[in-house]
């Protein structure tokens, strides 16, 4: 017992210490623990919410989030479970390199046969260096004799020799319950071939041998060639219009093969990122961060045997990882380290500037809180990712001096830190050392610098997260000259140290430690293969999985335009044209959140976090969950980035849901349920606008119809290249068309200004200067009987030539007719006789001129433009709605100079030149007022969220009479000979209702027009000549008699006038079914509306 | 005289003397493989159907692992004395060459040659080699009091070889449980605890030299610097998503356990099944955490007293070659639930080792239940005859 005493007292004492630290544990510490635990076992889900749809006036469905699929590829699903992939990995395993799926297809049989010949001592031999032979087809060489079990393990053939036993059963479909049979048959006869060997596995009672064999042969046979066959009727069922690849070359070639390739591809994503996860393992940061140059130094030689590859395949993902960096600088880093300098931590530009920097050189490790948005300064920059890893990663790399190691970048000398430099001289500091390199990137010298430093200082400053083209170059230049300067010092450190530099052994067992669940890891995530599969993809893959292994559907929620225009499907016959939404520069687009935003939430998140740990929960901690998951992005979200989509983001943004899971339990250990929100999905709105009428407005507008052939003026090369828009707008405001063109980057062929080349909204822009025109006549006209006492009857001036000036006009305004407009008697005698009505009918310029300088001061003419709108917001933007800042649905109203307004001015603005600018809405507007008495807000929106926001018109304060004056006025435009829109295709006969209008044509800017007159050729390839290019309007309304709708016509950039121009596109528009059903349907509103009061009227005289 | 065949040289019955076999230590010892059913049961019906097919616990394998290795609890029991001290010898040289042979034919998993593939299960000679140990020490401890410095070069190489065989696999964690043992049986065996802590001091430098000198794997050190770093909570939870995984995972299991524990079948590893290895090296945090700090010391003081029922029962046997083989199984068995219950609850580096009779592990409860037979047989099974070491007192 002596002997035994001194153990039992050490059991003893040893049980004492192992319960205290255990009370210690489970008691002591139990609520860090259990916190810890409660998160381990509930997991939260961020429920997204849907954006708000988004109708038209009646209803119809335009845009809204729709649950659609994408088909992705899992390479380590594809190649256990196909047999083209089982054949593929069985060769790779054997060669050791990537064997590509094409060449396994084209002699999958032979391929087969051969290998399922290999015998479990064939494999076993192998296993240990030796050769093995598959027959004629499959011949593996034998490692040299000298340390050859060395050398096998080395190149991992062991664990390959246990893959290919694996793979020789995938291909030959060996089940569960055979493959414990086959491993009893493969110790029993180890010289068998695996063919046999499965043979007898399934060979039945009384069934020769000989006669399985044959069975599983062609079994094996069948289950290839079917295989292959799916396998391209899959392929004949993608549309690769989608997944074109400029690498295919112009003939593309078979299905089959293409989709071998896109495979392929996949393949290699998943090799090279699971190389890329073992290398970072080894040497502790990512390939990526070494120039192909310095990757080269290093010995890789065991990151090839990891994932099977051969000497050109490494070369190749050293190539792409050495550029790695120059890449991401371009593709992401630039932009990353813009989003840094915006966020406000309250620092300096300047330091902000050299924080963003600076953050992508620093070593991870040592950020001190890798989550925060901005969690380095660059004063605190110390340790330089790789120079800090390398004298652990690599063998030698202790004896590195650390001399070697510091002093890279200007950021980490002294002096600069204490220098007390702020702003520009701080960053012209920091950036300047990069003069010194050779061959820097566009690094021109000390000016240079100072541009550079000035323009990155801007960046940082200037309000507004996104950055424009260009911006990000000074960025990406300073990145890439400071890593220049790092790959010279890793250069010369790696020079130092014996070639190849291998990894230390320790970094390096990690690694392989690692290999096999990171390849795994790697090869299983699923990677996009095509993110509009048809429904026949969708179905082959979800119906028959095992057929189409590796293939599996995933369902993801995207914003669809369900409206679409007829442009795409009507102008290019059966060339593929992207589908294009309606009204969509003006409905805008969703996008991923800006980086910023991302980055801004980043501490919320953080928050977030530490809340989901707790064990115990506040009501205040479960409300501010319920807050921060309400608005955190979650990943595929949408926000509005442009047009009512950006407008309208917060009212279309709906909350996010959250539901968080107990695990095992319903409740968490503290007896609180678990927490649950629902998502609210975002409002829907409905517009004002009319699908209908939408698309033929867009249709008319980018597909005029040429002038008729009469036309002494027509301008084709406009005809063939439209830019302008068309505004159809009900009178009380509500826009029922609102369309432009180009709806696609057209040529720049005739226009003065290029503006065909881009598409935007212009019915609420003003891309360049958008003079009215005699559109603005009716207005001044109205304005003029209203306050200033204008005698619609009294002759005002004579239009002739005939008068001193010599030609048709009023002082330096020019009438359109350069014969005048008055009788040739009076002219001569110099009596006037221009009235109002007449005028307007011709729409003649000098009186409007005369009238414009003689009766308007410059005050009438603000008081002109204030009465009908000109130059305020037009309402689309002035929503009853929160007030937060809103982006989105761009809208210009300037109107005119803030300088006094001079006589000649006054003669110009009476005719709608030169000093006054418009949009097509605007104008609109104001012919509302003009029909009406009443100046409506213009209206987009008219409901959101069920709620209606349409607002009221206000007065006109122009009497009746005088509107009636001037609507009289009017009708002499389409209805008298001489009438600007006269025979124009405007008339009643024309439209079957009648509709009032003003023409109007204002000089834009000078360039290269037809050579009108006599000597015009229409058809024929006339050289241009210098000339004055110009808009053409033509705004009215209809019916005449009750007007109800606006129409504006607004032609852009044209070698003509109105009436050869404008008038046409109205009478287009005026003439589409879509407008002919609704004057149908208001035709029927309004007998319905009579009817009504007749049947009242009597019912009430009765009571 | 009746010639015996090859079995019954190796084995005896009617040795055998039934009123003297320590019921109570095989009591003790079948409430804990039950213990260990119970919770294996109870994780594998906490699995779900993911969690399975992803390839989770196995209860029925291991049932019928039990069931396979149970009756060596019988083959330890007959053996004859006599014929385990003459052959204990060869069998610690079969021990090394399996030892040796799963360098070259053992399974590769994980970057460790440590199976060797069998129909049923694989095995994993470096748990037989302890029991190889055991015997061989005892051999050569027999009659061997370690008077001189000479009479330590034997066990202390026979010690060695296994040691340095198995951590080369490598296998640090079994080799470190075969420090103990040996220590433990050269203590019984007459060495003076002076000198053993003198050669515990020795092993440290030794270790502290192979340090510096670059021998030990940075892995290895890497483990040793986690420990040191996560002993407080704090340090645990900087680095649970990196070195210290399987440390945090253990460790949150064992202290949600609390005083009284989750309920069997309800805890968070079993529930969320991060942690790594539960059904074997983890196996005591899921008890903590399911049965509380008091099912879980009362757990402990089980073994506890398992260990003290073997040593006594070791100490009434007069031959000293079956006291010290009795005496190293429960060295062995302390050993074992001490390092396994200390690396989960953070005293000692994180390795992987089995707890006794609880565990999922086919050559674990095969060494085990050997070893557990070997107590229960030789502390019954008195030979006739005596050696001379039988009538000298300590």
């Amino acid at each position: 017992m002596r002997r035994f005493g001194l153990p039992i007292g050490l059991v003893a004492l040893t049980l004492v210490l192992v319960l205290a630290r255990l009370y210690d544990v489970q008691v002591r510490e139990h609520r860090v623990w259990a916190s810890e635990a409660a998160a381990l076992e509930r997991s939260e889900t961020i429920l997204p919410h849907t954006r708000g749809a988004i109708y038209d006036r009646k209803g119809r469905l335009w845009v809204a989030d729709e649950v659609r699929y994408e088909l992705e590829f899992v390479w380590r699903d594809f190649r256990r479970g196909h047999p083209l992939g089982n054949l593929a990995a069985l060769r790779s395993l054997l060669d050791s390199s990537p064997v590509r799926l094409s060449a396994a297809a084209q002699d999958a049989g032979l391929w087969a046969e051969a290998l399922v010949q290999l015998t479990p001592q064939g494999i076993r031999d192998f296993a240990q260096g030796k050769a093995a032979s598959g027959g004629r087809w499959l011949q593996v060489g034998a490692l040299p004799e000298e340390n050859r079990k060395e050398r096998a393990r080395e190149e991992r053939r062991p664990a390959r020799a246990a893959a290919v036993h694996f793979y020789l059963q995938r291909l030959l479909g060996v089940t569960r319950w055979e493959g414990g049979a086959l491993r009893e048959l493969r110790s029993d006869r180890p010289d068998a071939p695996y063919l046999e060997l499965v043979a007898r596995v399934r060979q039945g009672r009384g069934e020769l041998l000989a006669e399985v064999l044959q069975r599983t042969r062609m079994a094996l046979r069948t289950r290839i060639d079917a295989s292959l066959q799916r396998l391209e009727f899959f392929a004949y069922a993608v549309d690769w219009a989608d997944l074109w690849d400029p690498s295919w070359g112009p003939v593309m070639p078979e299905p089959l093969a293409l989709l071998l390739e896109v495979l392929e591809r996949a393949r290699r994503e998943a090799e090279d990122a699971a190389a890329d996860r073992l290398f970072a393992t080894a040497a502790g940061f990512r390939a990526g961060r070494l120039s192909a140059g310095n990757l080269s130094k290093l010995d890789l030689g065991w990151l090839r045997r990891c994932v099977y590859w051969d000497e050109p395949r490494l070369a190749e993902w050293i190539v792409s990882r050495g550029n790695g960096w120059v890449e991401q600088v371009q593709n992401v880093l630039a932009g990353h380290v813009f989003a840094r300098f915006k966020l406000k931590t309250g620092r300096a530009p300047a330091d902000r500037v050299l924080d963003a920097l600076a953050h992508f050189f620093v070593e991870p490790n040592v950020r001190p809180i890798p989550g925060l948005p901005v969690d380095s300064f660059w004063e605190a920059f110390r340790e330089l990712e790789v120079l800090e890893e390398l004298p652990r990663a690599v063998r030698g790399g202790e004896d590195l001096r650390a001399a070697d190691l510091r002093r890279v970048l200007p950021l980490e000398e002294r002096a600069l830190r204490r220098s007390g430099l702020e702003g520009v001289d701080l960053l012209a500091e920091a950036l300047g050392s990069m003069q010194e390199m050779d061959g820097g990137p566009s690094w021109d010298g000390p000016n240079a610098v100072l541009r550079t430093s000035t323009e990155l200082i801007h960046l940082a400053d200037r309000a507004g997260s996104e950055w424009q083209p260009g911006e990000l170059e000074p960025i990406e230049d300073v990145l890439l000259a400071w890593d220049d300067l790092l790959q010279m010092r890793i250069g010369a450190v790696l020079g130092s140290l014996p070639q190849p530099v291998a990894f230390s052994s320790g970094r390096l067992r990690g690694a392989l430690e690692a290999r096999n669940h990171v390849v795994k890891d790697m090869d299983a995530r699923p990677r996009s293969f095509t993110r509009e599969p048809s429904m026949d993809l969708v179905h082959l893959v979800g119906r028959y999985p095992a057929d189409f292994a590796g293939f599996q559907v995933r369902s993801v929620t995207d914003r669809v335009p369900v409206a679409q225009s007829d442009w795409a499907r009507n102008v290019r016959g059966g060339e593929y044209q992207e589908p294009r939404t309606l009204f969509q520069e003006g409905l805008g687009r969703v996008r991923s959140p800006q980086l910023v935003k991302q980055l801004e939430q980043r501490p919320d998140q953080i928050e977030l976090d530490l809340l989901q740990n707790k064990l115990e929960l506040q009501p205040s901690d479960e409300r501010r969950i319920y807050e921060i998951t309400a608005e955190t992005f979650h990943s595929g979200q949408a926000v509005g980035s442009s047009g009512i989509e950006g407008y309208l983001d917060h009212e279309l943004s709906g909350l996010n849901g959250y539901r968080e899971v107990m695990g095992l339990q319903e409740q968490s250990s503290s007896g609180r349920p678990a927490l649950f929100r629902p998502p609210a999905d975002g409002k829907p709105v409905t517009l004002t606008l009319d699908i209908p009428l939408q698309r033929a407005g867009e249709w008319v507008i980018n597909h005029p119809e040429p002038a008729p052939a009469g036309d002494t003026r027509p301008d084709d090369s406009w005809t063939e290249n439209p830019v302008g828009a068309v505004v159809l707008m009900a009178v009380d405001g509500s826009i029922l068309c609102a369309a432009s063109a180009p709806l696609e980057p057209g040529l720049v062929t005739g226009g003065a200004d290029g503006q065909a080349a881009f598409v935007l909204e212009r019915t609420l822009r003003q891309p360049g200067f958008h003079p009215p025109g005699s559109i603005s006549k009716p207005l001044v006209a109205a304005f003029g009987l209203q306050f200033l006492g204008l005698d619609p009857n009294a002759p005002r001036v004579v239009c002739s030539h005939y008068t001193e000036r010599g030609k048709a006009g009023w002082k330096k305004v020019d009438c359109h007719s350069s014969a005048g407009h008055s009788l040739q008697a009076r002219a001569l005698l110099k009596i006037p006789d221009m009235t109002l009505s007449k005028s307007m009918a011709v729409s003649c310029n000098t009186y409007f001129a005369q009238l414009g300088e003689t009766l308007f001061d410059e005050d009438d003419f603000h008081d002109l433009f204030r009465v009908f709108g000109l130059g305020e917001p037009s309402g689309v933007r002035s929503l009853p709605l929160s007030d937060r800042r809103r982006g989105g649905l761009r809208e210009e109203y300037r109107v005119g100079k803030s300088t006094p307004f001079t006589a000649i001015d006054r003669q110009r603005l009476a005719n709608g030149l030169v000093e006054i600018s418009t949009t097509p809405v605007a104008m609109a507007r104001a012919y509302c007022g003009l029909a009406t008495g009443m100046l409506p807000e213009a209206q987009l929106i008219s409901e959101i969220g069920g709620r209606s926001v349409l607002r009221e018109p206000r007065p006109l304060g122009i009497d009746e009479r005088h509107l009636v004056t001037v609507r009289q006025a009017m009708l002499g435009v389409t209805d008298q000979r001489g009438g600007s829109a006269y025979n124009k295709g405007l008339s009643e006969a024309d439209l079957g209702f009648r509709f009032v209008c003003k023409t109007g044509s204002a000089d834009y800017d000078p360039g290269l027009v037809p050579p009108y007159g006599s000597q015009f050729r229409r058809g024929a390839d006339q050289e241009l000549v210098e000339g004055m290019r110009k808009h053409t309007w033509v705004a009215g309304w209809f019916p005449a008699e009750a007007p109800r709708y606006v129409l504006v016509v607004y032609i852009h950039d044209t070698a003509t006038t109105s009436s050869h121009s404008a008038v046409y596109v109205a009478s287009q528009f005026l003439r589409e079914p879509a407008v002919q059903q609704l004057m149908a349907e208001t035709g029927a509103e309004e007998a319905q509306a009579e009817e009504v009061q007749a049947i009242g009227g009597p019912r009430e005289e009765g009571r | 005289m009746r010639r015996r065949g090859i079995f019954g040289r190796v084995f005896s019955a009617s040795n055998v003397r039934w009123s003297e076999v320590d019921w109570h230590v095989l009591f003790v010892a079948l409430m804990l493989l039950g213990t260990g059913l119970t919770f294996l049961w109870a994780m594998d019906a906490a699995e779900g159907e993911s969690m399975r097919l992803a390839g989770g616990v196995n209860f029925a394998g291991h049932r019928q692992k039990v069931l396979v290795t149970l009756p060596l609890i019988l083959a330890g029991m007959f053996v004859r004395p006599s014929w385990l001290r003459a052959y204990a010898g060869w069998i610690y040289t079969a021990c090394l060459m399996l030892l040796v042979a799963v360098m070259f034919i053992g399974d590769e998993r994980n970057n460790a040659r440590r199976w060797i593939q069998l129909p049923a299960f694989d095995l994993q000679p470096s748990e037989l080699a302890k029991v190889g140990l055991v015997l061989m020490l005892a051999r050569l401890l027999a009659s061997n009091r370690l008077q001189e410095p000479k009479d330590w070069i034997a066990p202390l190489a026979a010690a060695g070889v296994p040691i340095v065989l198995v951590a080369g696999q490598p296998d640090l964690g079994t080799a470190m449980t075969m420090v103990p043992v040996t220590l433990g049986m050269l203590y019984l065996a007459g060495a003076r605890a002076r000198s053993i802590l003198g050669l515990v001091a020795c092993g440290a430098v030794l270790a502290f030299g192979a340090r510096q000198a670059g021998m030990v794997q940075e892995y290895q050190w890497k483990r040793v610097e986690t420990w040191a770093a996560t002993y407080e909570p704090e340090g645990l939870l900087a680095l649970k998503t990196g070195s210290g995984y399987h440390l945090y995972q253990a460790r949150t299991a064992i202290g949600n356990g609390g005083a009284w524990g989750r309920g069997l079948g309800q805890g968070v590893a079993n529930g969320a099944g991060h942690l790594p290895e539960r059904d074997s090296d983890s196996v005591f945090a899921v008890i903590a955490e399911e049965a509380g700090f008091y099912g879980a010391a009362g757990l402990l003081i089980v073994y506890s007293l398992l260990v003290i029922l073997i040593m006594l029962s070791a100490s009434a046997l007069r031959d000293r070659f079956s006291r010290l083989v009795v005496g190293g199984v429960a060295i062995y068995f302390a050993a074992h639930v001490f390092i396994n219950v200390s690396t989960n609850i953070g005293l000692l580096p994180m390795t992987g080792l089995t707890l006794p009779l609880i565990s999922a592990g086919g050559s674990s409860l095969l060494a085990t239940f050997l070893a557990l037979g070997l107590a229960l047989g030789l502390g019954s099974h008195h030979d006739t005859r005596l050696d001379s070491d039988a009538f000298q007192s300590y």
